[in-house]
């Protein structure tokens, strides 16, 4: 049994519904957030929900991909960095360099709601991130390699010893569909140089006519989600049975240009603290 | 000899002549180590260009390269504790492995390479054969973690570390406090690594002005320019350019430097190794198939297999490899064996305690 809570059952639309419903008893005191004060900060949360198509992600249950091929993901995580706030007025807030490495691993929930202090009080419309480690960060003198990004701690997975890189992104599995006697798929997304291949992305999401108002009083939790499905589908098509394997390779190019669209705004709460 | 000559021998002697008094002093204190390693100096020889090693953000201290040494030769940083850093760098073969072509790790296994020296590493960017890894401090992970070396994960070592009885009490030393984390940990390491220089050679003291070659020497060294410096280039006798030297392909999945590219034309291309201490190093070549130097030449001279990344420097319109006679052989011998540095292969600062 997995720890993770199902909604199975429920139609994705209808579940929308009733979390909005939720989010608007919820925030009922928060309709008319006071001007903010740009010398005052709050903080926000960026909640990280994955999912597969409209079915909330549980590693070890079967999905069906684009290309008609069962599988069933055992492990999915990924860097986000870089992080950087965009208010309705144009102004960006950008998290300092070194407190924006976190690492969305599925098996920890914690690992999915990035919280970011210190952010000057604003209507924030964009968020914008880094999936992966830049060039700057992979090449960190050592001592400053902590938090996510330690090999000796909790980024101790996604560490190519032997080029001395950062797994930006990693998810495997199995699926039937695979030709091979090794009925796991591996996709192990990296390479922060411009040779062979740079597969560090952004992407911006934007929170539509919703912002986070971040205040002193208010933290807003944004949700994005992260559909697996599109890794399989997007500028190219993925096939289990022709390709299982994407590591350091150049082939490795196409599922990062699919997983960059993989992120989309859901609602944001804008809750007053507890 | 002139005052130059005198000031060159008296800046890189007196460290060793220290050392020496320092000893002989000591002969029978209980603890003589302690008082050598209090003077434990990252020094750059007279005949080195700047290290590329960013010694300012790791400075090397007595106790940082204590530390880093013990790490070196322990067992524990790998999986049942069998296999240590000089297990296969072994300080008199230039920290190479004596007389395996393979290096060999946990359970006998087998890797794919000869385990290269390690000197004068502060003087690189790209380490191994393949020039994979782009940092010294992240070195050992590889052969920590590398599955036919020691099969370790890194957070078991620092935690195995941080439960072991001696370790804390090194790292507080070394660093002040008795956190062990990868930092620290890797930047020991590198301490102990970055002090292996080995500069006394006698082709160091001749590029110091301090001795002369013999004539023979000079005779050998001159046809190593002509013949062999155009790769093994400088001071370090290496260019540190990847390039296939024409040896036939004996284990296609090991494609070299094009690993790292992934670039065809760096297809079985693999550093080109500093010959300091050449004599002491054998077997040869990334694989370690050649087992003397008179062999090397050999391969040089007439053993060079055409393949499409063949180094242009080892074509010759229709020739291949390098022209050479017995007695230029001969002579390039005579001139490598001037390369050989004893202080550095039995410095006991840095053989196992």
């Amino acid at each position: 049994m997995k720890k993770q809570s199902k909604k199975v059952g429920i139609p994705f639309s209808m579940a929308l519904t009733m979390l909005f419903s939720l989010m608007f008893a919820a925030c009922s005191d928060t309709h008319t957030p006071s001007t903010p004060n740009e010398s005052k900060t709050g903080d926000i949360v960026l909640e990280f929900d994955n999912v597969a198509g409209v079915d909330e992600l549980t590693l070890g249950k079967e999905y069906t991909n684009a290309a008609n091929e069962k599988f069933t993901p055992t492990m999915l995580k990924y860097y986000i960095t870089n992080i950087s706030l965009k208010t309705t007025t144009g102004t960006i807030y950008t998290v300092p360099k070194s407190s924006s490495y976190f690492l969305v691993d599925e098996e920890v929930k914690a690992s999915q709601k990035i919280m970011i202090g210190n952010v000057p009080e604003g209507d924030y419309t964009h968020v914008s991130f880094t999936i992966g480690v830049d060039s700057l960060s992979s090449t960190l003198p050592i001592e400053n390699r902590t938090g996510a990004l330690d090999m000796g701690g909790l980024g101790k997975t996604m560490f190519w010893d032997w080029i001395s890189g950062y797994i930006f992104f990693k998810m495997e599995g199995e699926s039937q569909a695979i030709t091979e006697v090794d009925k796991n798929f591996r996709f192990h997304i990296g390479g922060y140089r411009k040779e062979p291949f740079n597969n560090v992305k952004t992407n911006t999401i934007s929170l539509g006519s919703t912002p986070a108002t971040v205040r002193e009083a208010i933290k807003p939790e944004v949700h994005i989600i992260a559909d697996i499905m599109k890794v399989f589908s997007g500028a190219k098509s993925i096939s289990l049975a022709v390709n299982a394997s994407y590591m350091f390779s150049p082939n490795s190019v196409d599922i990062a240009n699919n997983y960059v669209n993989m992120f989309s705004f859901d609602h944001v709460h804008n809750d007053k603290h507890h | 000899m002139n005052l130059q000559v005198i000031c060159n021998l008296l800046r890189n002697y007196i460290p060793i002549v220290l050392c020496s008094i320092l000893l002989l002093s000591c002969g029978n204190d209980d603890n003589p180590q302690t008082v050598t390693e209090d003077i434990v100096k990252f020094s750059v020889p007279s005949n080195f260009p700047a290290p590329l090693y960013n010694l300012s953000r790791n400075p090397v201290t007595p106790d940082g390269f204590i530390l880093g040494r013990t790490l070196f030769y322990d067992g524990i940083l790998s999986r049942d504790g069998s296999i240590s850093c000089g297990t296969c760098h072994q300080q008199f073969a230039a920290f190479a492995h004596s007389g395996h072509d393979l290096s060999h790790g946990i359970d006998d296994q087998l890797t794919l390479r000869n385990t290269p020296p390690v000197q004068n590493l502060a003087w690189q960017k790209e380490f191994f054969w393949d020039g994979g890894v782009t940092d010294l401090d992240l070195f050992p992970i590889n052969p920590i973690q590398a599955h036919n070396e020691m099969d370790e994960k890194l957070p078991n070592v620092l935690e195995k570390l941080r439960r072991s009885s001696k370790y804390p009490a090194l790292f507080k030393k070394a660093f002040g406090s008795d956190t062990i984390d990868t930092g620290r940990f890797l930047k020991a390491i590198a301490q102990f690594q970055l002090m292996c220089i080995s500069s006394n050679s006698k082709f160091d003291k001749y590029e110091r002005g301090e001795i002369s070659l013999s004539q023979e020497e000079m005779q050998g060294k001159s046809v190593f320019d002509s013949k062999c410096a155009s790769c093994h280039k400088g001071t370090f006798f290496t260019d540190l350019s990847y390039r296939n030297n024409g040896l036939s392909v004996k284990n296609a999945a090991d494609s070299g430097r094009s690993r790292v590219t992934l670039n065809k034309q760096d297809s079985y291309t693999f550093k080109v190794p500093s010959l300091r201490n050449i004599t002491s190093t054998d077997p040869y070549m990334h694989d370690g198939r050649i087992v003397t130097l008179e062999k090397v030449l050999d391969h040089y001279e007439k053993g060079v297999v055409d393949s499409p990344t063949l180094d242009p420097l080892l074509k010759n319109g229709p020739e291949r490899g390098i022209k050479l006679s017995s007695e230029e052989k001969r002579l390039i011998i005579v001139f490598l064996k001037t390369l050989s540095d004893e202080t550095f292969l039995k410095n006991k600062l840095l053989s196992e305690q």
